[in-house]
């Protein structure tokens, strides 16, 4: 039931005509990340204050464009005293990590299961699409609450259920390339050939899913970026005193009346960064899917 | 290899495609009860509308498709109940040349690269031959063998194909409408190629084909088949001569007026066939 | 008869699902941790953390929990609220009408503003109104929802007053949670009903009908949308049924009674047993609006019926 329904909606997601595509080329895209990548790696290196030290008097201090505002605090303090810049700069760094951990273990079970489902059909393939189209059922907030709320708070908790919600979103997509691709000559040729499945899924529809897989897992890490605060937000993710966009959000919502900076800064970074990677997926979608290139 | 028994035997072949679960489609049944044999180096046509059955019957000769019952003896050893490597084996004694030819390479990789891991799968039957000699067989020049296949022409595909099948030194090729996606200079060097290769290396060859006027002039002997069932079967020119089914009799007044026999073909000087395509 | 025969496996398939799904929660949830020890926090003795297992039914080996649980779902019994010692059946459904409420309205803003800003963008692809829209919902897509909505209480609610800034009540409650809710529907919409239109008019019956002289209105009207509308109806179905549960971060923000704000207040007091039976809840309501789009489709599109599953 699902299924017919999920494999609409992606077709039609995936046709649609990047907007990125027509405008701009792939590094105009890649850009804006590759240096906020920069920045966030580069941190420790940058003349930037010390991110978890509090300095009671100077609590709720505006960015620098406000009236009060200082250059010592270029974004303005938080309600600890604690400089905004530095926070957001650092918080990006755990944030990017979360998210690209989830994509990397997400993408590879997912695109796995997606590929032997896709390729031996049968069993297999019936046992492992119930299970993507249950776990697609499943409300990704409610069963990310569920699972934190009896496995307790941690990171690698985090990260694992950040996982669990994106691996099917790659194994749907996957096993319906695999699907067409076990059809095509040249796999049946080389099963005449008595290559091994484990050969021919690795080898042979494995880089030639690798596009789909690498467009996926680009957009994907947006997703992650929004999930993560969203579970963050609610005192479920990162929580003080590590530092995340998230985690700053849930932390500045109670002083929104006088001090709009604490919650607009890390919104707006999260925003960005989403949005720049939602440009920069578009974009790879019509550089790698060339076949579709005439739809997007 | 000896002569006395049939490079590829089946009896009674019926495959059905059904559905499992409430509310299923009808079967399908897409082959129905063929028998068929085919000898060392020998080129047989499989003939028939698009729906009939023959891509279907085709896989399952390679062992490829789905088979729902019947029997078939590869080089006189029976398939059923042997083990999974001797399957695999056995299997490589078939091999298929399908009617796309670049859908026929896998698009990321060079034809080397094909060509090595053919090698890596069966280095004890693919010793024979160097790649440049094996290209030299099918017409290609060693320059191709660094070429992805879409740097290939279709003819340049199709001819990879052919000796990607060839290096695996099968007994039997099956070749599934191998020109029709072809333009019509091509397809006449395709032809010759086949008809040159079962001089050479002896393969017999299972031409599936709707063009009746291919199957005139390249084969021994005919198999027509309508509805997965093969209605007629004979040597060709008996068969051309005297169709005793209405169905044969149609496919033979649908014949367009392009006439060739094998002397146009250029099999007799042999000439074409080796032609260097670039 | 037909219909019959099209609805069947529809429904075998959506019972399969949700079995799945819930048995996945189940796995999820408790296959590694130990629910009792989270609830009781790290300074609780073994003692205290034994009892509550014994409580809670969680001293039994898995399978027997299992079997346990998916027994209680059988008989529609969702367990008992750990922190309000009512049956959650009756805690949800005092929030179901917030809930519907504020889907039902924020699917409307969504569609009424979605849809025509799709078919504006497909009518003049390439041009700026394309552009435009599919930026906005590309946007739409990339921002944080409850951020959007803690921007929306700070302009609209502490800056210029004219909203409140949560709570329910009035339709004024209504509108900030509702807008804020519809901006990840509305883009999805958008990008959907743009993308199927443009497709449908590249096709030869359209440009048949073009040319026969008809006037291009008549032309999108009569062909082209009622041809593209299918996948985005099936777009509404789904982001209906995520709608439902996903609007835990944004009843939060506006303290909207919903049950969403159930299930982070059941996260505060650790109440395992309520948070699970929201996630059951949830998953139900996400097959059922699906399978109903899904019948939906048979009933008014009769080829669909015909090409069966």
């Amino acid at each position: 039931m699902l299924g017919r329904m999920l494999t609409g909606a992606v077709s039609a997601d995936r046709t649609t005509k990047g907007f990125a595509a027509r405008n701009s080329s792939l590094w105009v895209m890649g850009l804006p990340l590759v240096l906020l990548g920069l920045i966030v790696l580069a941190a420790p290196l940058l003349p930037l204050a010390d991110p978890g030290l509090q300095d009671l008097r100077g609590r709720l201090i505006p960015p620098i464009f406000l009236e009060g505002g200082t250059w010592e605090h270029p974004l303005g303090t938080d309600q600890l005293g604690r400089d905004l810049l530095a926070r957001i700069i650092y918080g990006g760094r755990l944030t990017f990590v979360i998210a690209i951990a989830a994509v990397l273990v997400g993408s590879v079970f997912g695109t796995l299961l997606g590929m032997i489902a896709g390729y031996r059909r049968g069993w297999v393939d019936t046992v492992i699409a119930r299970i993507v189209d249950a776990q697609l059922a499943l409300p990704f907030i409610l069963l990310a609450i569920a699972i934190i709320v009896s496995r307790g708070r941690s990171l690698a908790v985090l990260v694992a259920v950040l996982a669990i919600i994106s691996w099917a979103q790659y194994a749907r997509v996957i096993r319906a390339e695999a699907l067409s691709l076990r059809e095509r000559p040249f796999i049946l040729g080389l099963r005449a050939a008595g290559a091994s499945s484990m050969r021919i899924i690795l080898r042979h529809i494995f880089p030639n899913v690798g596009g789909t897989v690498l467009v996926l897992a680009t957009l994907e890490v947006g997703t992650m970026i929004l999930a993560e605060s969203a579970l963050s937000f609610l005192g479920l993710g990162v929580v003080s005193p590590d530092i995340s966009w998230g985690g700053m959000l849930a932390g500045g919502r109670e002083f929104i009346q006088d001090a709009w900076w604490v919650v607009a800064f890390p919104g707006i970074a999260i925003t960005f960064v989403v949005l720049s990677i939602n440009l920069l997926g578009d974009a790879l979608r019509a550089r790698y899917d060339p076949r579709k290139r005439t739809y997007l | 290899m000896t002569a006395t028994e049939p490079v590829l035997q089946i009896e009674d072949l019926r495959v059905v495609f059904s559905e499992r679960g409430v509310g299923k489609r009808p079967d399908v049944v897409a082959v129905d009860g063929v028998s068929m044999s085919i000898e060392a180096g020998e080129i047989v046509g499989l003939v028939g509308e698009s729906g009939s059955g023959k891509t279907t019957l085709a896989l399952a000769t390679a062992l490829l498709g789905r088979i729902t019952d019947g029997r078939i003896w590869l080089a006189g050893e029976s398939i059923v109940g042997i083990s999974r490597s001797r399957m695999r084996r056995l299997r490589s004694l078939i091999q298929v040349v399908f009617q796309d030819p670049h859908g026929s390479l896998d698009p990321r990789q060079t034809v080397r690269k094909g060509l090595s891991e053919l090698r890596s799968l069966h280095p004890d039957r693919t010793d024979w031959v160097t790649d440049v000699d094996l290209l030299g067989k099918v017409g290609l020049i060693e320059d191709l063998l660094d070429h992805l296949p879409h740097e290939l022409s279709g003819g340049q595909a199709q001819r990879v194909s052919i000796a990607r099948a060839l290096l695996l030194r099968p007994s039997l090729l099956v070749a599934d409408e191998p020109t029709s996606a072809l333009d019509v200079s091509v397809q006449a060097q395709i032809l010759n190629l086949l008809l040159q290769l079962r001089e050479s290396e002896q393969i017999a060859v299972l031409l599936i084909s709707h063009d009746l006027s291919v199957v005139r002039n390249l084969c021994d002997r005919v198999y027509v088949m309508k509805d997965g069932r093969v209605v007629e079967a004979g040597i060709t020119e008996d068969l051309l001569a005297s169709p005793s089914h209405p169905y044969t009799r149609e496919l033979i007044a649908a014949i367009p007026g392009k006439d060739w026999d094998r002397s146009t073909l250029g099999v007799a000087s042999g000439q074409s066939a080796g032609e260097v395509t670039r | 008869m037909s219909f019959v025969r099209f609805m069947a496996p529809k429904l075998l398939g959506a019972a399969i699902t949700l079995l799945i799904a819930l048995s996945l929660a189940f796995f999820l949830a408790r296959a590694a941790g130990d629910p009792a020890r989270n609830i009781l926090g790290e300074f609780a003795t073994e003692e205290q953390v034994l009892a509550k297992q014994i409580e809670l039914g969680l001293d039994k080996p898995l399978p027997v929990q299992f079997v346990n649980y998916l027994g209680q779902l059988g008989s529609f019994d969702l367990g008992k609220s750990l922190r309000y010692s009512r049956p959650n059946w009756e805690l949800i459904v005092g929030r179901f009408p917030s809930s519907i409420q504020l889907t039902v309205v924020a699917m409307l803003i969504a569609t009424i503003v979605g849809l025509p800003l799709g078919v504006l963008a497909a009518l003049k692809e390439g041009r700026i109104w394309d552009r435009v829209s599919v930026f906005v919902a590309l946007f739409g897509q990339s921002i944080p929802l409850f951020w959007l909505g803690l921007m929306f209480i700070l302009l609209f609610a502490v800056a210029w007053g004219w909203l409140p800034a949560g709570q329910s009540g009035t339709w004024q409650h209504l509108v900030l949670p509702a807008v804020t809710l519809s901006v990840l529907p509305m883009a999805r919409i958008a990008r959907l009903a743009r993308s199927s239109l443009s497709e449908v008019l590249e096709e030869t019956y359209i440009t048949s009908a073009r040319a026969r002289g008809l006037r291009e209105r008549t032309v999108v009207i009569t062909h082209a949308l009622r041809n593209a509308a299918l996948p985005v109806v099936t777009i509404m179905g789904l982001q209906a049924g995520t709608l439902l549960s996903g609007a835990v971060t944004v009843e939060f923000v506006f303290a909207w009674p919903g049950l969403g704000t159930l299930a982070t207040q059941a996260v505060q007091f650790r109440d395992f047993s309520l948070v699970q039976a929201i996630v059951i809840v949830g998953a139900v309501s996400f097959v059922l609006i699906n399978l109903t789009v899904d019948l939906l489709y048979g009933i008014i599109d009769p080829r669909i019926r015909e090409q069966g599953s």
